[in-house]
């Protein structure tokens, strides 16, 4: 163990630990917008896990505590408030894990839109990075935003 | 990422490059950044520049290197930020004249031993935990082949892309994952799991679906890319895992099957020519039994001559 | 603790069930297509109260459905950051643990609902 210890203590470690999947400017990799939905994949996840824990408290209130107490919650939400500010971030990050875990079941699970093995050739990118799969990356960006934004149109403005 | 950039074998880099060298010293236990000025030539390399440094201006730069043209996988480092390997990269490719600067660091995710070389123990073991190697049941058979195995092209084209890997590490040191997680095996050792047990002349795939099965095997891997970006050799690691994935869920519902093929057996015996058609004719002058009898002559010299 | 593999394939199934479901629990909360006027008007009690006795089933499907991907998610991120024997235990255990605890508010929160008076 002493010997080891003597050992690691002479090497360097350059690890980024954690820092690698909330820092997408860590490396600068061209042609890689599969990093940063990786990136995000994991705080929206983180997100919308700790929403879903608020969320089955709250909804339990009406069991809880009578529907007197419901109403009240709910007065919280209307027009711009901290929780509804909230509230609407944690809806944008359950709209992107939902939009990117879709193309996420189809490339990990079923092996779908990743391109086919080939013979390397001029201008070697990789079969990944040309496949289906980067097509359903850029419309989950655009269909993102386009109903992160319509959602907000509902929640604020009506 | 443009590997191979047609572009980057006319550009001129900036006549001067100032590069900056992350360097560490294991006997002081100290880390810091160094910089040194080179004049550049046309066509110049990461790797060259970094031999003129170590030949000209400061001879304790220790680097890693053997064939200079990205065979032998010895050189990856981070350049300014992303992981290649220093004799594939021009200079004039990561510097520009408006900013004539070239950061060089040791690769990530991996343990420093000196300046920009590291260590490679972990990545190796994990290659070997997956059994890299072709794995034969019968052994007497395997011991003493009389035949070859049968191998069609599309089963080799299947796999033929994920056997191009020259182990250099840079996979690993763009994953995400691995940087936070020790116990990955890493793409390319998922990789390389997964060109063996689609290979129909392998017996050994049960037991390397086992070692892959677990958090830290391919279900670590989250499709973040990096390593198919920055593969020099196009071996598209993150394509595989993938594959590997479909492939394991698929097995343990039952639904796949390897695929086995054993020897090819003799062959068969040269069989008799079958006469032409007699509205056949041969150009004029030749004659087919005469050329069937006379040796093949090639005129080497006059072809050289001409 | 479970194969990986067998928690991995729970987690792409219900990570497709959730993309049925959430759309569906996200669709009802559209004021249009309930026929009023605002979002608020969508959490109006007897709107709540009638939404849960209807589909009761389907908001527990989802309920243990979201929970078990959640808390697999954020039990996958922790077991990357940090290894040992006992973090690894302690990781999954209080991971069964949030389970169970949640499962049964939300279980509760579906069976134990009152009608508004």
């Amino acid at each position: 163990m002493a010997g080891r210890q003597g050992r690691s203590a002479r090497l360097l470690d350059l690890r980024p630990g954690w820092k690698a999947f909330v820092n997408p400017w860590l490396l600068r990799i061209a042609n890689n917008p599969e990093r940063l939905a990786f990136i995000m994949h994991r705080v929206t996840g983180v997100i919308a896990s700790l929403f879903l824990f608020l969320h089955i408290i709250s909804t339990n209130v009406p069991a809880r505590e009578g529907w007197e107490a419901w109403r009240e919650e709910v007065m919280n939400l209307q027009g711009l408030t901290l929780t509804s500010i909230l509230f609407y971030i944690a809806m944008g990050a359950i709209l992107f894990h939902g939009l990117n875990g879709t193309r996420l079941i189809l490339a990990e699970a079923l092996a779908l839109g990743i391109g086919r093995p080939e013979k390397p050739k001029p201008p070697y990118i990789a079969p990944l990075l040309r496949g289906f799969q980067r097509t359903l990356l850029y419309a989950t960006f655009v269909l993102w935003i386009i109903l992160w934004a319509l959602l907000g149109y509902v929640m604020f403005f009506t | 990422m443009a590997i191979f950039d047609a572009r980057a074998a006319v550009m001129i880099p900036p006549r001067k490059v100032k590069f900056l060298i992350r360097r560490y010293n294991p006997e002081e236990g100290r880390s810091w950044w160094q910089e040194y000025e080179v004049e550049t030539y046309r066509g110049m390399t990461v790797l060259d520049a970094l031999l003129k440094i170590k030949e000209e201006i400061d001879h304790t730069l220790v680097l890693r290197y053997s064939c200079r043209m990205a065979v032998c996988g010895s050189c990856g480092m981070i350049i300014n930020g992303t992981p290649r390997l220093a004799c594939q990269t021009q200079v004039a490719e990561v510097a520009s004249e408006a900013r004539p600067v070239v950061k060089v660091e040791p690769m990530y995710n991996f343990k420093v031993i000196r300046d920009l070389v590291v260590d490679f123990t972990e990545f190796f073991e994990k290659h070997r935990r997956v059994k890299p190697y072709l794995i034969r049941r019968d052994v007497e058979e395997r011991e003493n082949p009389k035949y070859e195995y049968r191998l069609l092209p599309e089963e080799y084209e299947s796999f033929y892309q994920y056997s191009l890997c020259i182990a250099c590490g840079l996979c690993v040191s763009a994953c995400p994952v691995f940087a936070s997680d020790r116990r990955f095996l890493g793409p390319q050792a998922l990789a390389q799991a997964y060109r063996f047990i689609i290979d129909p002349r392998d017996e050994g795939w049960a037991e390397r679906l086992e070692i892959v099965d677990s958090e830290d095997g391919v279900f670590g891997c989250h499709l973040a890319a990096s390593c198919s970006a920055v593969c020099p050799k196009e071996v598209d690691p993150g394509a595989a895992i993938q594959r590997l994935r479909s492939l394991l869920l698929r097995y343990r519902l039952g639904l796949w099957k390897k695929k086995i093929s054993g020897p090819v057996g003799p062959l068969e015996k040269k069989a008799e020519r079958k006469p032409l058609p007699p509205e056949a004719e041969t150009l004029p002058g030749v004659s087919l039994e005469e050329l069937e009898e006379s040796e093949v002559e090639i005129p080497v010299d006059e072809l050289i001559a001409g | 603790m479970a194969r990986a593999s067998l928690l991995y394939l729970l987690q792409y199934v219900t990570g497709a069930l959730m993309i049925v479901l959430v759309s569906w629990h996200l669709a009802m909360r559209i004021p249009w297509l309930r026929g009023v006027e605002s979002f608020i008007e969508t959490l109006d009690s007897t709107v709540v109260y009638n939404e849960i006795t209807g589909f009761s089933v389907l908001l527990l499907l989802l309920a243990y459905s979201t929970l078990f991907h959640g808390i697999n998610g954020l039990r996958m991120i922790l077991l990357e950051l940090r290894h040992g024997r006992y973090w690894d235990r302690a990781v999954n255990i209080a991971a069964l643990i949030t389970f169970i605890v949640f499962a049964a508010i939300a279980t509760h929160s579906v069976v134990g609902v009152e009608p508004p008076s």
